[in-house]
């Protein structure tokens, strides 16, 4: 990234200082308030976005996001938001005009691309959906210290990516530039744990979100594994007889399989019923949809490792693939 | 120009009215006459500035071209290379190739353009050139003006009359609002 130069910039009306300035902007004088533009050569310009939604309509937005999925009714209620905090994170800002020249005659096209310029842990960036957020407000031009007063201001630290040549089309001109968009984190806290939503200060769209999920959620899938386990478990000792005895009219090696195979799996789906009842789900969502996702579960449980055995016993006894397989 | 950083106060030196600008690009536009100009080149630069006649000059929301003629002069072709950015148009098919393809040449009347610029007229005469398919220093292009049209905000999207031509909200810069 280029530095900013250490240059002094005046008013040429009052001769007022302009702190804080470091690329090319628009600015009104501190002193007497004249509209001034200041230009920068070289330097990219360095611009903000206001947020279009406050704090309000921010919590708002979130609880909108959560309506109507199985959330506990205490959650966003009053009281048990936090503040939201408003976030300006940076983009690397890059317009090329290239020329294309085709069949149908020369043209010229403006290719936009904005990356993220920071990473933020937790915070999904690449989510946001940067050029309508980038176009969607007024720019101003980006005064760190008067941005502190009300938001949390991220430096830029990755360096703006490589843009990859386009075939067929010579850059013209090319513009670039750093703009910091806004960025709403509202947190909830629920049952002493910390729930978070991250939005597009701009649009209002969730990047993420995290909520806790009504214990009724799971209610119909316990109900229905629970019959089920009563249903096996149930059945008169006759019914277990015709079926070894069907097993055995089907082929007596292959009857010998099944009949020992059977409450095998039997218990094998029970197991992973009860493995999918018995951890704490939350919600995690974005704004392509809302998944739900265990707290604290481990990588592989035991029944996910049989089933992982299995597989490999199989793998192991039909022996190694072939090519063809390989790429299929 | 020299590469110091340069302030310069943004009111017309005719008329004292506000210029409006897009930060990084040395050219503004007057809110009071019909003038574009360069106030960080010394002297400073200028442009008319024009509206379609009969257009109403009371729309809130406006897009900049700039027009150059070329061709015998008797019969100029109009080329209208927009002084805004549409990102991911082609100028094959931007609102600029349309008008010229309708031959569309309207009267026009001396106003304030009432919207700021993205490019130099440099930059949109090598734009011009590019369309024309020759290079620039060999380009035959004349009377370089800005005029703007009016469009309308709606739906989400950027609407222009006259070429018909939509772009989603928040794909021009300057931003349309």
């Amino acid at each position: 990234m280029t530095a900013a130069r250490a240059t002094a910039l005046s008013c040429p009306r009052c001769g007022g200082r302009l702190h804080g300035v470091a690329s090319s902007a628009l600015v009104d004088c501190p002193s007497c308030d004249s509209p001034l533009a200041v230009l920068v050569p070289d330097i990219p310009v360095h611009e903000s976005v206001r947020p279009s939604l406050d704090r309000e309509e921010a919590v708002a937005a979130t609880r909108a996001f959560w309506e109507g999925r199985k959330v506990p009714r205490s959650f966003l209620a009053e009281g048990s938001v936090e503040e939201p905090i408003l976030l300006y994170v940076p983009f690397h800002e890059r317009v090329r005009t290239c020329s294309l020249r085709a069949n149908e005659g020369p043209a010229f096209v403006d290719r936009p691309s904005l990356a993220p310029a920071v990473r933020i842990p937790g915070l999904p960036l690449e989510k946001l959906d940067a050029f309508p957020a980038s176009g969607a407000a007024p720019r101003e031009a980006f005064d760190a210290a008067a941005l502190q007063r009300r938001a949390l201001v991220f430096d830029p630290t990755l360096e703006a990516p490589s843009l990859a040549a386009i075939s067929g089309a010579v850059v013209v001109e090319e513009r670039a530039g750093l703009v910091w968009l806004p960025v709403w984190l509202v947190r909830c806290r629920h049952a002493r744990n910390l729930y978070e939503a991250a939005l597009d200060g701009t649009s209002g769209t969730v990047l993420q979100a995290r909520a806790p999920m009504e214990r009724t959620a799971l209610l119909p899938e316990a109900i229905f594994f629970t019959y089920v386990f009563a249903f096996v478990f149930g059945m008169p000792l006759s019914w277990w007889v015709k079926l070894v005895a069907f097993y055995f009219e089907l082929h007596w090696f292959g009857g010998l399989v099944l009949t020992v195979g059977t409450p095998g799996v039997v218990f094998w789906v029970l197991a992973f019923a009860w493995d999918r009842v018995r951890f704490r789900y939350e919600w995690t969502g974005d704004r392509l949809g809302v998944r739900r996702e265990p707290v604290n579960r481990p990588g592989r449980t035991l029944p996910e490792k049989i089933r992982d055995g299995f597989f490999a016993a199989a793998r192991w006894i039909n022996g190694p693939p072939d090519e063809t397989e390989k790429k299929s | 120009m020299s590469d110091r950083p340069r302030v310069v106060a943004r009111g017309c030196p005719d008329c004292g009215s506000l210029l409006l600008a897009t930060a990084g690009v040395s050219w503004m536009t007057c809110t009071g006459c019909p003038l574009a100009l360069d106030p960080f080149a010394v002297p400073a630069e200028r442009l008319p500035t024009f509206h379609p006649a009969g257009a109403g000059t009371d729309v809130a929301q406006r897009l900049a071209f700039y027009v150059f003629e070329s061709g015998p002069p008797e019969s100029p072709a109009w080329i209208w290379i927009p002084a805004f950015r549409a990102l991911s148009t082609s100028s094959r098919s931007d609102p600029g190739a349309v008008l010229e393809n309708r031959g569309y040449r309207p009267e026009l009347l001396a106003a304030p353009l009432g919207a700021a610029l993205a490019r130099t007229p440099a930059e949109a005469r090598a734009l011009a050139a590019l369309r024309s398919g020759v290079k620039a220093a060999e380009a035959d292009l004349r009377a370089a003006r800005l005029v703007s049209l009016a469009c309308r905000v709606s739906m989400g999207n950027v609407a222009e009359k006259v070429s018909g031509f939509t772009w989603p909200f928040g794909t021009l810069r300057p931003p349309v609002t």
